[in-house]
């Protein structure tokens, strides 16, 4: 071969695979959105002097061509691949790999709260919940704070070397319980009764929610603390959906990981009939859609993360119940309102219109729950803030 | 616009080989060029342009009056100091200011007013190339240009106003009409792009994320093994980070006709500190030996004023690098390294045992790059402590384990690739004649690996703008 086919054939695999790129992005359609990285996909900017001028139309055609380019998920899956499963990396995107290909947040970055800050902390927390029980048993109503381990925390002894649960987080979970057990708040700690459980597959392999399973056996905790009977196994019919599943740790890693597992669902044998809204509009399905072919994720209880859930059975002999909670909620969601009249779930992550103060108030609830999970025990935003009414920056 | 970002790779290049290769005669394609170039610059926004078309119009006019007064030696050296003045305030307003300002006030304690000026990308090396042009027509080693357009080919072309390689004038001026675009250049040019496009993406990127991590972490929480590897991930990133981004420059030129001159030759495999810097960033030590070195003197004064050249060109380039004690610091801890192996070692320095002599050039180099990369000098001592195990921190811990663990390809291949086996490989090839099957499998094999290169390099690109969300953030 002369030397002048050598460079044609350079050539023709240089540009040509440049030219392959740049003509596929060209002729596909611009995606909305990536239901990979869960966001809206940049669309294409409008062209003005003025930011042309400040740099602003470079730095968002840059974003808009990156988002928008031919075969943008393979490139990450690719990407993702190669160093994970090739190179075999047990680090990236803030995603470890665990023991048993369990995948876990990585909490390396995790600042560690001084054991006065602690202190403080616990105490105001605490001071909130009292404030709230006060207010719940003004009318003769009842709170229940449970709690709850993360994946992270329940799987600490898979992390590999050089990673780890924060100590702190550990240490604060005992003196969380025993500070509600002086203030004399009613509460679960579902760590102990997990552990009986261990070997059942409690939280999904690869996402950082908990199965079906793990939401189930914190119902059943719930209800038995609060004196009443839970749907037992075998009123439910139970149903392992088909569906490919998509892990949120997964996908962080560009779905790197093959999807083994599969979503459970379930609903009363006995029906029940019910009205349920979701943000004030009608919505009467607990699940997403999840039809043959469908992908899913853990989105699907109870529709994902909303602001307020209402599902009323008409059955006014039964307690009405408000959950207050996290995405860990949202399983629960799905089997808590068959115990009660009206079921009224929260999260306030999302929900604005008022303080969860004022909405006791408003509807006074006969049960008032909050879910809490162990790497929140001390947050005083999102979920944790009660006299607040403003959306905040704990997104997970 | 960066050579490893997506519009870079996809819409400008193919477009911009398209456009010029399409173009009729050379006066023809050199406006291709500076029109790219001047897309490529606006990119990032027009106050940078405005500041590169008043740096070319200084230097053009300077250049100008050099050539008109050069019979009139007092007038061309006037010229040529307001160019250099013009030059060094440009550089120094928009660059130096605040450092400057921050250092009076330091000392004085008088708080000094700065304007928040947006430093205009490229400015170190396009003003450079300003100065070289200036002092070479002065000189009388390249002639004045008379069309402003070669001045800003010249100066603002778009293969090398990023990150250089400094060319210098004299190395340039014939290329703006005597160069020969063909399909060689094209190819070669393709292959060394394609290779700094790796070399910047795959190894530097992941060494990076090291480094970053083991710089980041609190000396109390940072073990003697983190700390080594770390120092030694950032010796690696930088090495591939800006020579791999060089690769491209030189690809670029080549693919467009232009012979720029190499900035790295295997630096790591250096036997003294002074070897080092022969092959560290060629263009910048060539233009700071030409253009400031021996106008000094060089060494061909007394070893006093030797060293006080020594000194003020390595004190010049460490702030060069960066407005900021720690550069001034690096810069003189260099001059200081190569004063002592100049005037104290001499000759001794051949005796020593190779191995010896690499392993200590390399330590000098780790350590420099330790002060490079440290926000204080306060904040690299403290990194050099805890490498030297002063600060009672664990030899080894997990941290380090699982740095080890996580890059341990990245490390090797940065080792290998370190050294210079592909020139050594290449030339064992072109040594003896091959067959034509031999040939045909080295050109299929050179495709297959610039194809592999230019796929896992495309991945990586795209990845650096993976934003995924745990919940839905539409």
């Amino acid at each position: 071969m002369s030397k002048r086919w050598e460079n044609i054939v350079v050539i023709a695999v240089f540009f040509g695979f440049l030219a392959a790129v740049a003509v596929g992005g060209l002729v596909q359609k611009d995606r909305a959105k990536s239901t990979l990285e869960e966001r809206a996909l940049a669309k294409r900017p409008p062209v003005r002097v003025a930011d042309i001028a400040s740099g602003k139309f470079g730095r968002d055609l840059e974003t808009y061509l990156s988002d928008q380019i031919f075969l943008r998920d393979g490139w990450l899956f690719l990407h993702s691949t190669l160093n994970m499963r090739g190179l075999g990396k047990v680090e990236m995107n803030d995603v470890v790999v665990g023991s048993g290909g369990a995948l876990l947040g990585d909490l390396s970055g995790h600042k560690p709260m001084s054991e006065a800050k602690i202190g403080t902390e616990l105490d105001a927390t605490i001071a909130q919940f009292k404030e709230l029980d006060a207010l719940v048993g003004s009318y003769g109503g009842k709170l229940l704070v449970v709690g709850h381990p993360t994946k992270n925390s329940f799987l600490r002894a898979s992390y590999p070397t050089g990673f780890g649960f924060p100590e702190d987080y550990t240490r604060i979970a005992p003196r969380y319980f025993a500070a509600l057990d002086s203030a004399g708040i009613a509460n679960v700690d579902m760590a102990p009764i997990l552990e009986q459980h261990r070997s059942e597959g409690l939280y999904l392999l690869t996402d950082h929610h908990w199965t079906f399973r793990g939401g189930y056996l914190t119902y059943v905790a719930m209800m038995e603390r609060l004196g009443l009977k839970p749907l037992a196994e075998a009123d439910l019919d139970i149903q392992t959906l088909p569906n490919q599943f998509a892990g949120s740790f997964n996908r962080k890693l560009a779905m790197a990981f093959p999807e083994t597992q599969k979503l459970v669902i379930a609903t009363p044998k006995v029906p029940i009939p019910y009205a349920r809204t979701q943000d004030g509009k009608p919505s009467p399905s607990f699940f997403k859609n999840h039809a043959p072919g469908v992908g899913v994720s853990y989105r699907i209880y109870d529709q994902g993360d909303l602001a307020e859930i209402v599902v009323d059975t008409s059955r006014p002999s039964l307690p009405n119940v408000l959950l207050v909670g996290d995405s860990f909620a949202n399983v629960i969601e799905t089997l808590l309102w068959t115990g009660f009249n009206q079921s009224r779930y929260l999260d306030l992550r999302h929900y604005t219109a008022t303080s969860l103060y004022d909405y006791v108030r408003m509807y006074k609830p006969d049960v008032v729950i909050t879910l809490v999970r162990d790497e929140r025990y001390l947050y005083r935003v999102g979920n944790g803030l009660f006299s607040g009414s403003g959306a905040e920056t704990d997104t997970e | 616009m960066l050579f490893s970002s997506v519009s870079f790779l996809f819409a400008f290049l193919p477009l911009a080989v398209c456009v010029y290769f399409v173009a009729p005669g050379r006066h023809v394609k050199n406006l291709v060029l500076l029109a790219l170039s001047i897309v490529f610059y606006a990119y990032g926004g027009l106050g940078s342009l405005a500041v590169l078309g008043c740096s070319i119009l200084a230097n053009y006019l300077c250049g100008l009056a050099v050539d008109h007064f050069r019979d009139v030696p007092r007038a061309a050296r006037t010229a040529l100091v307001v160019g250099v003045v013009v030059n060094v305030a440009l550089l120094a307003s928009f660059k130096y200011l605040g450092f400057l300002a921050g250092s009076v006030s330091a000392v004085s304690g008088i708080s000094l007013p700065v304007p928040t000026l947006i430093m205009p990308i490229g400015v170190s090396f396009f003003t450079f190339e300003g100065l070289s042009y200036i002092i070479d027509v002065y000189r009388a080693k390249a002639p004045a240009q008379r069309n402003p357009l070669d001045v800003a080919l010249y100066m603002g072309l778009f293969a090398t106003i990023m990150s250089g390689p400094i060319v210098r004038y004299s190395q340039f001026h014939e290329q703006i009409r005597g160069r020969s675009d063909r399909l060689e250049g094209l190819a070669a040019g393709a292959k060394r792009f394609t290779v700094g496009l790796a070399k910047k993406m795959i190894i530097a990127g992941a060494l990076g994320t090291l480094a970053n991590s083991a710089f980041a972490t609190p000396d109390v929480d940072l073990s003697v093994a983190a700390a080594w590897l770390g120092a030694l991930a950032f010796t690696g990133q930088i090495y591939f980070d800006f020579s791999g981004y060089s690769d491209m420059a030189v690809g670029l030129g080549q693919m467009f006709g232009f012979r720029l001159p190499e900035n790295f030759d295997y630096p790591y495999i250096s036997q003294s500190v002074t070897e080092f810097w022969r092959r560290w960033h060629i263009s910048l030590g060539t233009w700071f030996r030409e253009y400031i070195y021996i106008p000094l003197g060089g060494n061909r004064v007394t070893r006093l004023v030797n060293l006080r050249n020594i000194l003020i060109v390595w004190a010049l380039t460490g702030l060069w690098h960066g407005a900021s004690w720690t550069f001034v610091v690096w810069g003189v801890y260099y001059g200081a390294l190569m004063a002592v192996e100049k005037f104290v070692l001499g000759d001794r320095l051949e005796r020593i045992w190779r191995p010896i002599r690499h392993m200590a050039t390399m330590l000098a180099v780790v350590v420099g790059w330790v002060i490079f990369k440290s926000d204080t000098l306060g904040g690299a001592l403290q990194y050099l402590q805890t490498m030297l195990g002063l600060g009672g921190q664990t030899l080894v811990d997990g941290r380090a384990l699982f740095y080890l663990a996580q890059y341990r390809f990245e490390l090797i291949i940065a080792v290998v690739a370190s050294l210079p086996l592909v020139p050594l490989a290449r030339g064992w090839w072109e040594k003896s004649e091959r067959s034509a099957l031999a040939r045909g499998l080295f050109t299929a094999g050179t495709a297959l690996v610039l194809a592999a290169l230019l796929i896992v390099s495309t991945s990586y690109v795209v990845s650096t703008t993976f934003s995924p969300f745990l919940y839905f953030k539409f």
